[in-house]
């Protein structure tokens, strides 16, 4: 393989107590690829983000980013290397505007810009995500899809290089999820390497370069999003939930 | 652009106020009033500036008795002179500032506050015990600043008050307020956008810590004389509190304005109704809370 | 050893004042989630009560001790309806100011009622009655606050554990919403938690001011002990109020006997402990 590998996780474990949410997780990412994980709920899916994002630290094993070991740094550390995410329970700073959700981002980021610039970034950013018209809501007040729109805006202001999206498409109508994807492609044009979780299968075959299924914490498989749904283990994991979409 | 012209007007009035108690015979005792108004703004503006990165801190009386004791032991046993005390104090404040910010640092909420008033109540009893330096709970006796001129005084005080608005300012309009607002409304999502959310709580907690410090040596050199029941008094910290709350909290403007409004009705109360009137006080605290949750500015204040 | 031994029976009955004034505060902070600051304020009331029933009545405090209860009961259901009702939903620091603000009233009331700072005592005739065993001296008074608060921490983790009223109480901490969706009253069981958080402290007023003194501000103390407790022992853990209590009452006999000088530091050593607890296990040290 000719890509280069931008982020990579080696054997990555997490114990809650007595709960082991993640085992031994590895995942590899190409520069400008996009990586979807699936897997039922529960399966430890967003405690991985959080190993990768440093709002947790690991149990064991270790996070390759650029080619340096940043397994000991703390989240601030890692947005300023360039890794940006969003949230599943989506938290926009509440006694914020939009706007002002975003120049926080573009403030404290990988470039840290002067509040001069962080403000006309922030306007910029929010024309991009259409959230212009909304830019002076409270961001617990918006629509849903605006919601997931804002937390996408809010990463992408602090200039990731790569970015975690966490069920973005959860909830949106077709109309929506059709526009995220759109987005999500502009993303991954731009430059920018994308791990994306989801449960909405139609979008992962459309998006993903390569797909990693986990189930109880553990890497069930991976592959090309063909291969792995013909798989037995992802059929059996999945077999008697609730249809993906 | 008229708020501007409105704070313009204020700092001015509280700029010439000694003026008028200067002509106006027998108004010295407005001075004297002025004088603990303006000290109770800055310790109001101090715990505002700190709480708005979430952090709500009883820990105010014991900078403000450390900066007092320590003042008051270096001018009177050791013979420094007041300026030097001063600075003494500030230092050794803003170094116990920075070892309890970095311990209370992961506390939130009620174990936070519950943390930094044990702090508070362990000084106390450390200046009430260790009587060879302190002299224990008789108090210690001092020099006064300015020879007790009080016109003076005020103008210490004014300057101060002057900064402290001007750190405040500083705070909301740099990206320091997003941040700020950001530990505030959710800490780990801050951390992920980039804040270092430990030092600047730190900073914050130390710079937040020096003024109730500053405010505490004045005391000394105001009053003379401090004893520990006084100047580690819990309910400076509640004033403070009471203060920022009643007039609006994460602004420079409310807790002035709390400051101000609630000192004033403290002083006419006491003066008229005398024991018990503090009831009064209560009153207005529970009507505050329950009907005007974001203090009387709220109404037409946004940020 | 004599000594030893007589510091442990000081050290326990004076687990016994602490666990009374503790109790009703854990139940309003650690099972359903009210901060309050008036705790102290209450079982003050609850003190001047039982000595104006005394003074003026005649009423031993062991028999005005259920009306003096049941009335500051009735005055904490008053009290919550009336404000805490509204602040339960909004930010922590509401909770914390709005009852401060009701400390200060009941205080004036009490400075208004009292005129001065004068110290209110009585002496019922048991006051002073003590026990001497093989040179331990056990004071009467003291040991019935033990018993009482031990009785009255059993009964209160016993209606926690095992009826209806005790389990919705602990759902409705545990999520407000939830409880509402299962059918739970939230607002009723606030109420009565409250009412009966305020009317233990009333009762611990009472026994109080048997074996000490009143006036209009001794509140305060009461309270900031009371959540320190509570903090050591971990939010809603009602047994571990009882080893918290231990722990600090028989080290304050301690430092008494032991350490010359030794009363002026347990304040201090007090909240050291607590700061502490804070800083190295702030989920308490008898976490569930
Ligand atoms: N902070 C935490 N403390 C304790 N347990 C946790 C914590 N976060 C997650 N868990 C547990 O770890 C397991 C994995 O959770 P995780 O949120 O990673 O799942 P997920 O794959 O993202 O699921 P979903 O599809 O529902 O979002 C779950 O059993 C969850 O209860
Ligand atoms: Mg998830």
């Amino acid at each position: 393989m000719a890509e280069k590998i931008i982020l990579e996780t080696r054997g990555i474990t997490k114990y809650f107590g007595g709960l082991r949410a993640v085992y031994n997780i590895s995942l590899k990412l190409n520069e400008k690829n996009i990586l979807a994980i699936i897997g039922p709920n529960g399966a430890g899916k967003t405690t991985t983000f959080n190993l990768i994002s440093g709002v947790f630290p690991v149990s064991s094993g270790n996070i390759i980013f650029e080619g340096k070991d940043i397994t000991k740094t703390n989240p601030a550390e890692r947005c300023h290397l360039g890794i940006g995410r969003t949230f599943q329970i989506m938290q926009p700073f509440e006694d914020m505007s939009v706007l002002e959700n975003i120049t926080t981002g573009a403030l404290f980021g990988r470039h840290k810009y002067s509040l001069k610039e962080a403000k006309q970034k922030s306007l910029e950013i929010a024309k991009r995500f259409g959230l212009f018209e909304y830019k002076d809501f409270v961001g617990s007040k918006l629509p849903l899809a605006y919601r997931k729109k804002l937390e996408i805006a809010r990463a992408y202001a602090t200039s990731p290089k790569v970015m975690l999206l966490d069920e973005v498409m959860e909830g949106l109508n077709p109309a929506e999820a059709r526009e995220m994807i759109e987005t999500i492609f502009s993303l991954r044009d731009e430059g920018i390497s994308i791990i994306m979780i989801d449960h909405i299968m139609f979008t992962i075959k459309e998006l993903a370069d390569w797909v990693i299924v986990m189930n109880y914490g553990e890497k069930l498989t991976e592959g090309k999003y063909d291969d792995v749904v013909k798989s037995k283990e992802v059929i059996e994991a999945y077999l008697g939930k609730e249809e993906t979409c | 652009m008229k708020k501007k012209i409105l704070s313009y007007l204020g700092i001015f009035i509280v700029a010439i106020f000694p003026l008028i108690a200067y002509f106006m015979p027998g108004t010295k005792y407005f001075l004297q009033v002025s004088i603990d108004i303006l000290m109770y703004t800055i310790l109001a503006l101090s715990w505002d500036m700190l709480v708005r990165t979430g952090q709500a801190s009883f820990a105010i009386p014991g900078f403000y008795g450390l900066g007092a004791y320590v003042a008051a032991i270096f001018t009177k046993t050791l013979g420094f002179p007041i300026i030097f005390s001063i600075i003494i104090a500030l230092l050794i404040s803003s170094i116990v500032a920075w070892l309890l910010g970095y311990l209370t640092l992961r506390l939130k909420g009620m174990y936070f506050a519950i943390a930094t008033l044990a702090f508070s109540l362990i000084l106390m009893t450390l200046v009430i015990q260790l009587k060879d330096i302190t002299h224990g709970s008789e108090g210690i006796s001092t020099i006064t600043m300015f020879a007790g001129n009080k016109y003076m005084i005020y103008y210490l005080i004014f300057i101060t008050f002057v900064i402290v608005i001007g750190i405040s300012e500083y705070i909301q309009r740099s990206k320091y307020w997003y941040s700020f607002t950001a530990i505030r409304t959710n800490e780990q999502v801050a951390k992920v956008m980039g804040i270092n959310t430990v030092r600047q709580k730190v900073v914050m907690f130390v710079i937040s810590a020096m003024i109730a410090s500053l405010i505490g040596t004045y005391e000394t050199f105001i009053a003379g004389f401090i004893e520990p029941h006084s100047v580690f008094n819990l309910s400076i910290g509640v004033m403070a509190l009471a203060m920022v709350i009643f007039g609006g909290i994460y602004s420079t403007i409310g807790p002035i304005v709390g400051a101000v409004i609630l000192k004033i009705i403290d002083e006419i109360l006491s003066t008229t109704i005398g024991l018990g009137y503090m009831i009064v006080y209560g009153l207005i605290i529970v009507i505050t809370i329950l009907y005007l949750p974001k203090g009387v500015l709220g109404i037409w204040q946004k940020k | 050893m004599n000594t030893f031994i007589q510091v442990l029976v000081n050290g326990i009955l004076q687990s016994g004042t602490y666990m009374i004034t503790t109790l009703g505060l854990a139940l309003a902070v650690g099972v359903v989630g009210i901060l309050n600051l008036a705790h102290g304020e209450f079982l003050m009331v609850g003190a001047f009560l039982s000595i104006i029933f005394y003074t003026v009545f005649g009423i031993d405090p062991l028999i005005s001790i259920l009306i003096v209860s049941l009335l500051i009961l009735l005055l904490g259901i008053g009290t919550y309806k009336i404000s805490l009702k509204k602040v339960l939903d909004s930010a922590e620091v509401n909770q914390l100011l709005l009852t401060f603000g009701i400390s200060i009233i009941l205080q004036n009331i009490a400075v208004l009622y009292s005129g001065s700072k004068e110290v209110m005592v009585i002496n019922p005739p048991y006051r002073d009655l003590s026990w001497n065993i093989e040179g331990i001296g056990i004071s009467f008074s003291k040991t019935l606050v033990f018993i009482i608060a031990l009785i009255l921490v059993i009964t209160l983790f016993y209606i926690l554990n095992n009826t209806k009223v005790g389990k919705s109480m602990r759902a409705v901490e545990q999520n407000r919403y939830g409880a509402y969706i299962v059918g739970i009253n939230a607002d009723r069981i606030f109420k009565i938690a409250f009412g009966v958080s305020v009317g233990l402290a009333g009762l611990a007023g009472v026994m109080l001011s048997i074996i000490l003194y009143a006036t209009p501000f001794i509140g305060f103390n009461y309270t900031l002990k009371a959540f320190a407790i509570i903090m050591m022992a971990g939010m809603g853990n009602l047994r571990g109020i009882l080893w918290s209590s231990l722990i600090l009452g028989i080290i304050e006999s301690a430092l008494g006997t032991y350490v010359p000088g030794g009363t002026g530091w347990s304040e201090g050593i007090f909240f050291f402990i607590i700061l502490i607890i804070l800083l190295v296990k702030p989920e308490g040290i008898f976490k569930k």
